[in-house]
Order: structure tokens, then C-alpha cells, then sequence
């Protein structure tokens, strides 16, 4: 959730430059465990994914070697290329509007004023709920006859959407839960405004900007870092995200409206045996968030860039 | 900050409006699903909005501990947190003050490691996992739920004790040091103590990492005698999917210890005054 | 004093970390899979080898609570008659847990000693050798032989020259009505051989807007190439082209096509099924179950929670599938299985000769769970017992049932059709778009 351009972003708040440096090496050796398990249980595992991707295995006999196969075969297949339209859907809307969201919130409750806080724990409360709960309440929230949404729908006449039953609603579905689960952009979003030192904005004001020109020429410039960080943070969650929601509460239906990358890598591996199409599945979307990491670095750079002109 | 709301032009009453508006979107589906849970069940289910249901009844409560098996299930989720919490602060702090203690190259390159490991979620690697899981024979095993404990759960929490001891005096660790004390002396008497609010924030989310993780149960674990609390509610679900205010109130019951956790760490990463991320 | 406490507790971490290079080692090089050994070959040595069975035998077991009830019976009676063998029942309730648990047991190397599961599914295991054959214990055993058995159910185990599985049970889909619906609309019963017409007109008659229970539907089930091939059957029409040997869908026939736009046609047509939301708000079981649906089709398998659910809130029976030319439903079967990685394999099989024999059926029949598979049962009382629910019992003994075919990957195949079968029975794409689309998606999973 956090990252290197962070520090050289809001350089101003880690003007403490390195402490001096202790000459005890005696305390190299704590970080033996930590870097050991992150190399066994995050390298290797991407590795392995990735070398999977490149056979047939089914967990039984010995993996054989298939090269790209299963990378043409998902992407020739017409369900796969279903879940990968569904799957960038769902990170090109729920990123940006959860970044705004997060920050929308964080300038609207920032303050210090009576009862603020309170607010902000609403805000994260549902980002605490686990998603197994998450999912069963929302499965019933969204119910289209007897569901609370749409019985208010109802009592205000207004049309009532089939939500999960109906092909263009349900992956909205998994939008409005993943927006409202933004505890973390929300903190940071905090954070991140609250490190704009006031000089800036009175000497803004001094020159006589008005609030919208604050905001374009102090707040959002300022906040450009921390706004790539939510970003880069929630593009990297956002499909695993997935996988316990539609898992539970649709299982990709209606007509794999809902599946994404991940429950479709489970069905294919676990349910069908076929590990090395679910691996090839694992590796695309790691791809793909790093095709949407790398749009996000564009964009901000190009932010910081007009910045300076 | 107040400059900022100023230039909005906004006066209290306006503001609070706005603010219950947005309180209201964020808690109101957890007030649903709590409303319906103290509703009697029977064969029908509402067709016109109901806020408060008609009677109020708490049975749900108690027959979804009996049916769904939840106390079983929540004592197996309770397990492995007991167990990841403790060592996920080890690892962490360990790592977080052996960084602070390097040399400037050292630094810069954990910080590096952490974050390209931070780039690879758990949730999204379950599959190779599962065979490394598999392979080493511990599927069925909570310790196949318990191992990113052993990497301090998230490189983010390694992160933010390495902050957090970076703030900290360097020549108290050195006259320590000087004094003698080796590393795990100093780690445990002199530093710990030191960051305090980081090892709570840290500990929260660890808790609530694992009490809320599905992915590995569902794999990796294939006795019912020790399924996990989302499993059990998954099951009950499936079950009782015409009994809603049951499903209800099972959610519930397992949201609240998570709410909980939040409420009582909140203070240490969402207060104004001394936020996580800036400690 | 310090050091030492390092070190120690550097011990401990590389504790850890040892089994974690453990883990990391096996994953560097996936173990070699013991070359499967020939199936034949392994069974007889069992058999042969190990004539007195002891030790513990694991059996993985779904179904609610009543279920439960009635295989712990049977565990606890098989312990009674086998004394030196100990049952380790695991129990997963729901069926479509139990579907992914089966499939990851197997892939994680450790199934049960005992499985069950459905004909459909037994190929894709037996395929890559992970199922041992069990025709010769069955040719060995004193209690139980092959002609006990309904051919119907037994022949659909047997693939590749092997007997893979024993019927647990040989059901069928039928049509379940609600006699209370029917007399409140003024629709005769339905009848034994009556034709779709007659099945469509009832549904019609009985749907309707109602003052207290709200939307009434005369029909409705889940919808799926299950649910749809027997009338497909009935018409004339074929799912695929060899049920032995499958090679492509024969969907697209004008026959097929035909049958299944009449099935579509209750519920886009005549609305007398409930539409995509109204079955997502509450499917059509749970309506059956609350008096709102006049018919529903399903197997044998919802007798027990009919019965326990329904009570005596309407009075309910079941009735042949109508016809669309000649009556056919369609095989509802599980079997029991004994996966190749079995650990004990001779009380493996004695438990499975319990299970699928009279003992064992016997029990799960008097729950009412299964329309057993062994003549002797079938056709005593204990099945069909006049005085319990549903009257008419003997409709599945009475009714010509197909299978569907075999094939290793059929499960994926039968999704993917029921996928494009659900976009047309909700409107979303015409009949021949479905199977059209269907027929291509099938085409690469045959091979």
C-alpha cells in the first residue's frame, strides 16, 4: 500500500534524512526470516505460475511441457476472452472511481471538526467486514424482489433493476461493493492532504486564487503521488478481490457475466484438473495489472509533467 | 485544512448533512443485514420495505451457532490467528528494525524488495500456492493457512516498522548495542516498546487478514473438523438459502469481532492527529 | 546469555524455514508421480492380497442433516459387522462443495478411501487413472453380483472395458405437483402418459398474480442441458451424435431445436416459469417448497426435504415427464467409488459392497433420499411405501431413462451448453443461437 514514489512524491515529509547507521551487524540476522519466506512464498510461487503456464499439468502425473499452447488456447477461446472483457471492465471502473472516491471523501473529511472522526471510521467500517460476509450480505441486499434496494426502488416507483439475475447489471453489482470497501485509499487520501503544509495555500490565497484554483493549483498537484499510490495499490487488489465475492454469490452467472480472472483460474485448475490453463490465467492477470500499473504511471507522469509547465 | 473547507464555503449544518448522507451509504448495508437477521423466519420474506422487523426476535442468533456449527468453525479461525498474530509481529519487527539498523544501500534495497513483493498479493498466487501447499503435505493442515505469518503476513508491515524505528534515536540502539545487549535483547526491551501505536495498527490488520481470508480455507483445508469461519457461513448459505435472517445473522456474527478489532485499534490508523502512514 | 537466546531462537526460525525450503524444494521438482499402475492389476492384488480388511477407511459423504443421519446409521452398522474396521466419515453438506473438494482431494493426492459421485463425473477420474476399477471385487464377492443391479444404472460405470463405480441409485427427473395449485385452478391431476400440451396448458391455468402468496408460476426448475434433454429424447431428437463414443453435439438437429424452443416457450413465451430475477429472488425449489409453484422437476433426491419442509402445508406427488413424443427421462445416478490413491483398499471395498448393497440402500431408501438400484429393493415396500409421500413412487420404476454419454470431459461440455441454454430460456438469444454456439464451445472439448 505503500511505495518508493512515495518518498521522492511527498519528499517534503521525509526531509529526516537516514539516521546514522548502526555498525552492529548483529541485527542483520533479523531480517534473515522475513526476506527467506517473502523470496519462498511470493518469488517462488510467481515463478512457478509462470512456469506452469507453459504445460499441461493436472496435479497428478508429472507437468509436461507445452509452450505457449495455453496461452493461444485462452486466448482463441471465446468464454476466456468473456472473462478478460469482464475482468478489464472491472478494474477501468472500480479503480478510478474508487480513487475518487478516497479522495473525495478524505478532502470532505479531513477536518478537524466535531465528529469528523466518527465519519471516517463509517467510511472504513465496511473495508473491516470480511468478504465472506460481505458477499452474503450483499446477496441479500440486491435480491430483486425481496431485497432492500430494490424494495425501496419499489416504495419510491422507481424501476428496479434485476441486479445479479440480469446480464448488464450484475457486474455493477461487484462495482458498487468494491466502492464502497475503500478504507485503505481513504487513509492514505488522508494522509496524503493533510501533508500539504498551509503555508502553500496562503500564499496561494494571498494571490488571490479562489477555491477551485486552490484546488487545481495546490491540492491536486500535491496529491498527484498519493492519488498514483491508491491507484497502483487498488489496480493490484482489485481482481483478487474478486474471488470470494463472485465465488460466493454468483459463481460467474448469469451467463459468465461475473466471472473474472481468478474464480475462472479456480474452476479451470481445481474443478477441471487443468492447472497449467489456470496458471496461464494466474500469469494474465498479473499482466494485466501491470499493463494498468504502467497506464497509471503514464498518467501521473504526465500529471507531474504539466505540473511544472 | 481549515483554509481548504473555508474555500469551500460550506457552514456546519451543510456539512454534517452531506457527511450523515455519506455515513448513511457506508453503514446502511450492514444495518440491513442486521435488520433482517432479528426477523422471525418463516416462509415468507418481505415484498414492502421493512427498517425494523415485525416482531423483533433473537433466536437467529443462537440457532445459527447451532446449525451452522459456528463455534466450531470460529474456534479453527480463532487458532490461526492466535498463532499468525504473534509470529506476523515477530517477522515484521525483526525485519522492520534490522532494515533501520542497516547501512543506506541495504535500506534502499529492502525497500525496494518490499515493494515489488507487495506488487504480488497473496490472493492472486493462490494457485501455485496450493501446489507448494499440496506438495509439502500440508494441505489439510492450519498451518497451510497460517504460512504468510511467516513472511510478517504483508511486506507492507515490515514497511511500517521500519518507519517507525527509523524515527526513533539512533544512538539508543548504539549505547544498547555498546552496552552488550544483542539484537533480540535490544529488539525486545528497547525497541518494541518504542513503537507501540505501529505494532497495534500492525497487529489489526494482521487480525483481520486472517479471520477474513477465504481464499486458503476453501483450498487448502478439507475437513469440516476444521474449517474456518467463512467456510462454515458459506456452508450455511448453500444450506439455508431460504432461511435469509439464519445467513444474517451468521454473517453478523462473523463481521462483529472484525468491526471489533477496528474499533478498538482505529484510533492507531484513522485518528487525525497521528495517522499510520505518516508514522 | 543473549547470544545463546539468538541463537536459539535462529534455531527456531530455521525450523520454519527448513520446511519451508521443504515446500520450495518439492516445488522445484514436482514429485514424478508414481507411474499409475495398471489398474487391473493393482485391484486383484487387493483383493487378493488383504482378504481380511481392517484398519480405518475414510468416506467423504454430501446431503443436509437427514442425510447425515442416515449414512452414520450405515457407518455405524457396517462397524457392527465389521468389527476390526473403523469408518472416518467426512462430511460435506453442500453437493457443490462437494463437487470442487472431490476434484482438489484428488489433485492434493489424498482422496477418501471411499467417494461418491455422480455418473457424469466418474470419466474425467477414470481417465487419468485415478480410480480403481472395481469389476473384480465385484466378481469375488459373496453377497453382492452384477445382476442384482438394474442395467440401466450398472452399465453407466462401466467405461473403457472397466466397471468404475456401484449405483448407490438409479433415479430420475419427473414432475413434481402441487395438488392444492392444481385444484385451486381447476386443472385436472396430471396423468401418466400425458403430452406436453397437456403440461403446458396446466402451467398456464395455474399461473397467475395471487392476493397472499403473490406471483404464481405453474412451472419451474433450474435450468440446464439435464433438465432439457429428456424432452429433447421425447421428440426424437439427439444431444450427441454416439452416447459411447461422442464426438460433437446434435443440438442443432430441426428436432432438437424444435423441442427445446417448446421448453423456452414456457417461459418467454407464456411466462408460466419464473424469469432470470423472480428464480435469482427465490429459486424454484424454495417456491415449490412455499406453495408458489405448481410443478417442479427434479429427481428423486428432494423427497426428504419435501417431506420434512411441506408437511402437511399442501399435498404434493410426482407424476412421469410429459411427453413430446415417446415419454424418456433422463438417469439420475451416483456411485460408489474407490479412487485408485486409496489407502485401504480392502475396507475400501468391503464398505463400498455395504453401501451399494441392500444394508446401505436400504437405509438411504427409507429417508426417502434414492430410487434404489437393486431390483430387490426397488420393487419391495421399503420403496414404495403406500403411506409416505409421494403416492406415486412407482412412476421412476415404470419410465424408459437414458443416460447421458461418458466422456472425460463431460461436466465442462454439459456447462457449457446449459450456459447458452440459459441465455435462450431467458430470452437473451434465439434457440439457434444457443446451440449453434454451443455445438462450437463443445467442439474443442470433445477432443
Amino acid at each position: 500500500m505503500s511505495g518508493p514514489g512515495l518518498d521522492r512524491g511527498g519528499g517534503y515529509r521525509f526531509q529526516v534524512d537516514y539516521l546514522p547507521v548502526g555498525t552492529f551487524r548483529q541485527f542483520r540476522i533479523l531480517l534473515f526470516p522475513f526476506v527467506v519466506a517473502t523470496v519462498l512464498l511470493v518469488g517462488l510461487p510467481a515463478a512457478l505460475a509462470l512456469g506452469l503456464s507453459f504445460t499441461d499439468y493436472d496435479a497428478l502425473a508429472a507437468p509436461s511441457w507445452v509452450g505457449l499452447s495455453n496461452y493461444t488456447h485462452l486466448l482463441e477461446d471465446r468464454i476466456f476472452n468473456i472473462v478478460l472483457g469482464n475482468s478489464v471492465y472491472f478494474l477501468a471502473l472500480s479503480v478510478p472511481l474508487r480513487v475518487l472516491g478516497a479522495f473525495a471523501l478524505a478532502l470532505w473529511l479531513g477536518g478537524e471538526r466535531r465528529g469528523a472522526g466518527g465519519y471516517r471510521a463509517i467510511v472504513y467500517l465496511p473495508t473491516v467486514i470480511p468478504d465472506a460476509a460481505t458477499a452474503l450480505m450483499w446477496l441479500w441486499i440486491v435480491n430483486p424482489l425481496y431485497g432492500p434496494i430494490n424494495l425501496i426502488l419499489k416504495s419510491l416507483g422507481l424501476p428496479q433493476p434485476g441486479w445479479l439475475a440480469d446480464h448488464d447489471s450484475a457486474r455493477l453489482v461487484f462495482v458498487m461493493m468494491a466502492c464502497l470497501q475503500i478504507g485503505e485509499g481513504f487513509v492514505v487520501a488522508l494522509s496524503g492532504l493533510k501533508g500539504i503544509p498551509r503555508s502553500y495555500y496562503q500564499a496561494a490565497q494571498a494571490d488571490g486564487a479562489g477555491a477551485l484554483a486552490l484546488f487545481r493549483h495546490v491540492t491536486l498537484p500535491l496529491a498527484l503521488p498519493w492519488i498514483a499510490l491508491v491507484a497502483v495499490r487498488d489496480t493490484i487488489f482489485a481482481l483478487p478481490w474478486t474471488f470470494a465475492v463472485s465465488s460466493i454469490m454468483t459463481g460467474g452467472d448469469p451467463f459468465y457475466t461475473t466471472l473474472f480472472l481468478p474464480l475462472y483460474a479456480r474452476i479451470q485448475s481445481v474443478d477441471y484438473l487443468k492447472f497449467g490453463l489456470g496458471a496461464a490465467a494466474t500469469t494474465l492477470m498479473i499482466i494485466l495489472a501491470a499493463v494498468a500499473l504502467g497506464l497509471i504511471g503514464l498518467a501521473a507522469r504526465r500529471g507531474w509533467y504539466a505540473d511544472e509547465t | 485544512m481549515r483554509t481548504r473547507l473555508r474555500a469551500l464555503r460550506l457552514n456546519t449544518p451543510g456539512w454534517h448533512l452531506l457527511s450523515v448522507a455519506i455515513a448513511a451509504v457506508f453503514g446502511v448495508p450492514l444495518l440491513f443485514a442486521l435488520s433482517l437477521s432479528l426477523r422471525q423466519v418463516d416462509r415468507t420474506l418481505p415484498t414492502t420495505m421493512e427498517w425494523l422487523p415485525n416482531p423483533i426476535v433473537l433466536g437467529n442468533y443462537a440457532q445459527a451457532l447451532a446449525d451452522g456449527n459456528l463455534i466450531r468453525y470460529g474456534l479453527n479461525s480463532l487458532l490461526v490467528v492466535t498463532v499468525a498474530l504473534p509470529v506476523t509481529l515477530v517477522v515484521a519487527s525483526w525485519a522492520g528494525l534490522a532494515m533501520a539498523r542497516s547501512g543506506h544501500a541495504v535500506q534502499r534495497r529492502m525497500v525496494a524488495f518490499c515493494v515489488v513483493a507487495l506488487l504480488i498479493p497473496h490472493s492472486m498466487i493462490w494457485l501455485p500456492r496450493f501446489l507448494m501447499v499440496k506438495w509439502a503435505g500440508l494441505i489439510d493442515s492450519p498451518f497451510a493457512l497460517m504460512l504468510p505469518a511467516l513472511m510478517g503476513t504483508s511486506p507492507l508491515f515490515a514497511l511500517l516498522f521500519y518507519w517507525a524505528f527509523r524515527r526513533q534515536p539512533a544512538d539508543l540502539f548504539d549505547a544498547a548495542a555498546m552496552d552488550g545487549a544483542g539484537a533480540l535483547r535490544v529488539w525486545w526491551s528497547l525497541a518494541l516498546p518504542l513503537v507501540g501505536p505501529t505494532a497495534m495498527a500492525v497487529a489489526a490488520l494482521t487480525f483481520l487478514y486472517f479471520w477474513g481470508d477465504y481464499i486458503d480455507p476453501l483450498l487448502m483445508i478439507k475437513s469440516p473438523a476444521r474449517y474456518t469461519l467463512p467456510i462454515g457461513l458459506s456452508i450455511l448459505q448453500q444450506f439455508d438459502k431460504t432461511r435469509w435472517p439464519l445467513v444474517m445473522a451468521a454473517a453478523v456474527l462473523y463481521a462483529l469481532p472484525s468491526i471489533g478489532v477496528f474499533l478498538a485499534a482505529q484510533r492507531y490508523f484513522l485518528s487525525g492527529r497521528r495517522m499510520l502512514w505518516l508514522s | 546469555m543473549q547470544r545463546s537466546s539468538a541463537f536459539r531462537s535462529g534455531a527456531r526460525f530455521s525450523v520454519f524455514a527448513a520446511a519451508l525450503i521443504l515446500a520450495a524444494c518439492g516445488a522445484a521438482a514436482p514429485p514424478t508421480a508414481a507411474p499409475a499402475p495398471r489398474p487391473a492389476a493393482t485391484a486383484i492384488a487387493a483383493a487378493t492380497v488383504a482378504p481380511a480388511a481392517s484398519g480405518i477407511v475414510s468416506w467423504m459423504v454430501a446431503g443436509d442433516n437427514v442425510e447425515f443421519d442416515a449414512y452414520k446409521r450405515i457407518a455405524a452398522a457396517f462397524e457392527a459387522a465389521n468389527p476390526a474396521i473403523k469408518v472416518d466419515l467426512v462430511y460435506i453438506p453442500a453437493s457443490a462443495d462437494y463437487r470442487n473438494r472431490l476434484a482438489a482431494d484428488f489433485a492434493s493426492g489424498s482422496p477418501s478411501d471411499v467417494v461418491f459421485m455422480n455418473y457424469q463425473r466418474y470419466p474425467t477420474f477414470a481417465d487419468k487413472n485415478q480410480l480403481a476399477p472395481l469389476g473384480d471385487y465385484l466378481a469375488r464377492s459373496a453377497t453382492l453380483k452384477e445382476s442384482d443391479f438394474y442395467a440401466a444404472a450398472m452399465d453407466t460405470y462401466k467405461w473403457r472395458g472397466s466397471t468404475w463405480c456401484l449405483p448407490g441409485n438409479m433415479s430420475s427427473a419427473v414432475i413434481y405437483y402441487n395438488k392444492k395449485l392444481f385444484d385451486g385452478a381447476k386443472v385436472g391431476h396430471p396423468k401418466a402418459n400425458w403430452t406436453w400440451d397437456e403440461f403446458v396448458a396446466s402451467a398456464r391455468a395455474i399461473s397467475r398474480d395471487d392476493p397472499s402468496l403473490g406471483r404464481v408460476y405453474g412451472y419451474g426448475t433450474e435450468i440446464s442441458l439435464f433438465r432439457v434433454a429428456p424432452y429433447v429424447w421425447s421428440a426424437g431428437g439427439e444431444i450427441v451424435d454416439s452416447n459411447d463414443a461422442p464426438t460433437k453435439l446434435s443440438l442443432e438437429s430441426d428436432k432438437a431445436v424444435a423441442s427445446i424452443q417448446r421448453y423456452v416457450d414456457l417461459q418467454v413465451k407464456y411466462q408460466a416459469a419464473p424469469s432470470a430475477v423472480a428464480e435469482k429472488a427465490e429459486d424454484s425449489l424454495t417456491r415449490f417448497m412455499n406453495g408458489k409453484l405448481g410443478m417442479y422437476m427434479d429427481s428423486r433426491r428432494v423427497v426428504p426435504l419435501f417431506r420434512d419442509t411441506i408437511k402437511d402445508s399442501f399435498d404434493w406427488d410426482v407424476v412421469a415427464l410429459p411427453s413430446q413424443g415417446t415419454s424418456t427421462s433422463i438417469l439420475h445416478s451416483d456411485g460408489y467409488c474407490m479412487p485408485a490413491a486409496a489407502k485401504n483398499k480392502a475396507a475400501g471395498w468391503k464398505l463400498i459392497e455395504f453401501a451399494a448393497g441392500p444394508p446401505g440402500q436400504t437405509t438411504m431408501t427409507k429417508i426417502g433420499r434414492l430410487v434404489p438400484s437393486l431390483k430387490a429393493i426397488a420393487e419391495s415396500p421399503v420403496f414404495l411405501d403406500p403411506n409416505a409421500r409421494p403416492a406415486n413412487s412407482k412412476v421412476w420404476l415404470e419410465t424408459q431413462i437414458r443416460p447421458v454419454p461418458s466422456h472425460k470431459n463431460w461436466p465442462a461440455i454439459e456447462t457449457a451448453i446449459t450456459k447458452e441454454l440459459e441465455k435462450a430460456y431467458y430470452g437473451v438469444q434465439p434457440v439457434k443461437d444457443a446451440v449453434q454456439i454451443a455445438g462450437k464451445q463443445a467442439e474443442t472439448l470433445f477432443k
